[in-house]
């Protein structure tokens, strides 16, 4: 029964005009997606490799232990996906790398002591040399987000007000056959009618793909693709019962067009780029750079302070008889002589380096990493954590729940940037750890990271330096979607109800 | 055969729509309820279509109650409505499988939905033809055509004859008669007191949802049908002989 139904659906539906032009229109956004992926992504995947073997040509030529200590890992590159023809997620507006820094020295009453590399995220936008807006990209979630929205509202506004109107629903329901079945029957249809020229211009798409060398699918990318095929139904499906739901409560066609328009621009178009700015005035603003500046300085000058106070009680502690500065200064106005050998009598008990002070510069020198990369990680996980909120109010929509499933699925955007860093900070624990290691098995060695004489100073051999990979699991990616994926089928549940309800409860 | 026990409807607790309604329809009889705009016809056959749940009360076909199991007892009903507008992208052929499968039908040949449109009087050109391009006349043929794919035992029409010709209204009740002689409960609403007084067994008047009279057809073809159902409907009185 149900079939005979959704058979007529699609009859009706497949010998409209309005499908005719969803088949264009699809078919030719999906091939403009597809052309203008074939001219980017090479030169994407060019630079990244490109990127990536001079990071690890640099960090192989590094022999000594401590010049790994010293200049860290190098540039740590994110890896573009392969489906970036889905989803670009913005990545034009987030960082492509990591930054290693550490770039100072100071001489003092310690001698000299040189920065260790640490950590840097960079800024929000760091390869973004013009911010004026760009032409909206035509990617797969930019034509589901707002096309497999409004195409299933064309198909259902009329869906069921239209027949009530003209009398078949009547001539329907005279027959044995449910509500319940009826509405299905026009959901499978109009569905299947959505996705028949969806689907044809993905394979459209997929066909152009499939000559660029430089974009190779695994098995896991298919795994994926198939999701966000299932996704983009939800999503279709989510607009399909809201269609029904509003043709069954309505007498007239036209009033139902006008109502899910209203619906449409306001949940499809203001809400997602709207929601999110206004939600920032409700939330407490993350430091600026010059806060965040002034307060990891003021971290620093303390420790900075502290080791100079520590140096200086050391060294009074083996050189009692020491002048200070001031009394140099007098001395030298009376006693130019005295004075010379005074102060190179200072010099050399500054350079003379004993364990003891070895031992503090060590310190001092992993606490100056330690402060700067836990107040670089704060200010970013106070940005995220904004960011965060922000994309929890634009939730509302289903356009921007659709849009994030699909970034995070395709691996890019905000969640892959995330999985990112989540690489580099595992990667950067465990290249630390390597450091530690190689060192501790030195016998010789003093085991004092991070200064060029307490560490070991045998060779290292290259192969052994671990080597950052940013690779991306299937797991990863369906992990970071599933609350979306979760809420997505939420909303399919609550529309369908919905449906249900006011086609049990309308007249015929 | 149709029923009705005390069937009433009661619209947001305070309108009455249909009240007490006690009708029968055997098999074989055409049973014509007249009435005004809003007497309750429409809404009496929305009940026994399940369309709307009665009040109070229920209905039979078949000796099956409709309100707790419609969809059993919908097979044994057909329904011819006022508008039949059909889908009219579909042609004659394509609305008659459609409306069959529907129905219950699960294999219907060419040939079979060929002579159903036949015999109810569509010219064979029409069989393929959108139905958007038909006439009343044409649709309201092809309504009951759908009715009699169906087979069912009742048929229910709700103001079939509205807006036909002479003609087509002649053609139409030609096939209700051919329906009886099949042997099937025909219950129609109608305000066409003309066509009903020619066609009915009995008439129902019905009056603000009460069934105020019921003639037989011995009493339908004695009385003065235009001035009872204006009495009953409008309240004229027939105007008194001066000479009394």
């Amino acid at each position: 029964m149900i079939w005979h139904i959704i058979k007529r659906e699609l009859f009706d539906h497949i010998n409209s005009l309005r499908f005719i032009l969803t088949f264009l229109i699809l078919s030719a956004l999906m091939v403009t997606n597809a052309v203008v992926h074939l001219q980017t992504h090479q030169d994407r995947v060019r630079d990244y490799s490109e990127d990536v073997t001079n990071t690890s040509n640099e960090l192989k030529s590094r022999t000594q232990l401590y010049s790994l200590a010293e200049k860290g890992p190098g540039r740590l590159y994110k890896r573009p996906s392969s489906l970036s023809f889905i989803a670009d997620g913005g990545e034009a507006y987030l960082p492509r790398r990591t930054y290693n820094e550490g770039s100072w020295s100071k001489s003092g009453i310690g001698g000299r002591v040189k920065s260790n590399w640490w950590l840097s995220y960079g800024s929000v936008n760091p390869d973004a040399k013009d911010f004026r807006p760009q032409a909206t990209k035509i990617d797969w979630v930019f034509i589901i987000t707002y096309l497999l929205s409004f195409i299933p509202l064309l198909f259902t506004f009329d869906a069921l007000s239209g027949e009530r109107e003209q009398g078949t629903l009547r001539l329907c329901l005279a027959n044995p056959i449910s509500r319940p079945t009826l509405l299905i029957g026009k959901f499978l249809g109009t569905l299947i009618t959505v996705l028949i020229p969806f689907i044809f211009a993905v394979l459209l798409n997929l066909a152009v793909i499939s000559t660029d060398s430089w974009t190779q699918l695994s098995g896991a990318d298919w795994g994926r693709l198939g999701l966000i095929l299932l996704i983009a139904t939800s999503y279709a499906g989510i607009f399909i019962g809201l269609g029904l739901m509003v043709s069954a409560g309505t007498r007239e066609p036209r009033v139902s067009l006008v109502i899910l328009l209203l619906i449409w621009v306001a949940t499809v178009v203001f809400m997602p780029s709207t929601l999110g700015i206004l939600s920032t005035k409700w939330m407490t603003p993350v430091q600026t750079d010059d806060q965040f500046d002034a307060s990891k300085d003021a971290a620093l000058r303390q420790i900075s302070t502290d080791f100079d106070d520590r140096m200086q009680t050391i060294k009074e502690k083996k050189s009692p008889n020491l002048l200070s500065m001031s009394e140099l200064e007098k001395l030298f106005e009376t006693s130019p002589e005295e004075a010379m050998a005074a102060a190179r009598k200072m010099q050399e008990a500054w350079e003379t380096e004993g364990d003891e002070e070895m031992a503090l510069k060590a310190e001092y020198i992993n606490k100056d990493v330690e402060i700067r990369e836990r107040f670089n990680r704060q200010h970013l996980d106070a940005q995220i954590a904004q960011v965060q909120r922000a994309r929890d109010i634009t939730r509302f929509s289903p356009a921007a729940i659709v849009q994030y499933a699909l970034e995070s699925m395709a691996g890019t955007g905000f969640n892959r940037h995330l999985q990112f860093l989540e690489h580099v900070h595992r990667y950067i624990k465990q290249f630390r750890e390597f450091i530690v290691e190689t060192d501790r098995a030195d016998i010789q060695s003093r085991h004092l990271i991070g200064i060029p004489k307490g560490m070991s100073e045998k060779p290292i051999a290259s192969e052994a330096i671990p080597e950052f990979e940013d690779k991306v699991t299937f797991s990863d990616t369906f992990n970071t979607a599933t609350l979306d994926l979760l809420l997505l089928v939420l909303l399919l549940g609550v529309f369908l109800s919905g449906a249900f309800i006011v086609f049990l409860r309308a007249e015929v | 055969m149709l029923e009705t026990r005390d069937l009433t409807k009661v619209y947001n607790e305070s309108v009455l729509a249909v009240n007490e309604l006690n009708l029968k329809v055997d098999d074989g009889e055409i049973y014509v309820v007249l009435g005004a705009n809003g007497a309750g016809k429409s809404t009496t056959i929305s009940m026994l279509l399940n369309f709307i749940e009665p009040t109070s009360g229920t209905a039979l076909v078949d000796d099956i109650e409709i309100p707790k199991f419609p969809l059993e007892a919908k097979k044994h009903l057909a329904y011819v409505s006022e508008n039949v507008e059909l889908y009219r992208n579909f042609t004659a052929r394509q609305n008659l499988s459609f409306f069959a499968k529907l129905g219950g039908r699960k294999k219907v040949s060419n040939e079979e939905l060929d002579a159903t449109l036949g015999r109810v009087g569509l010219p064979e050109e029409a069989f393929t033809r959108r139905v958007k391009t038909f006439s009343k006349g044409m649709r309201q043929r092809l309504g009951i055509a759908i009715a009699i794919m169906k087979n069912a035992q009742a048929v229910l029409l709700d103001e079939p004859t509205s807006g036909l010709d002479p003609k087509g209204g002649a053609d139409f009740l030609n096939l209700l008669r051919e329906l009886k002689e099949e042997g099937k409960a025909i219950f129609m609403s109608t305000h066409d007191i003309f066509r009903a007084k020619e066609i009915a067994d009995r008439i129902g008047i019905l009056v603000q949802g009460n069934l105020e009279r019921e003639l037989t057809r011995d009493e339908i073809l004695d009385e003065d049908l235009e001035a009872l159902y204006l009495h009953y409907v409008a309240g004229y009185e027939p105007e008194e002989d001066a000479t009394e």
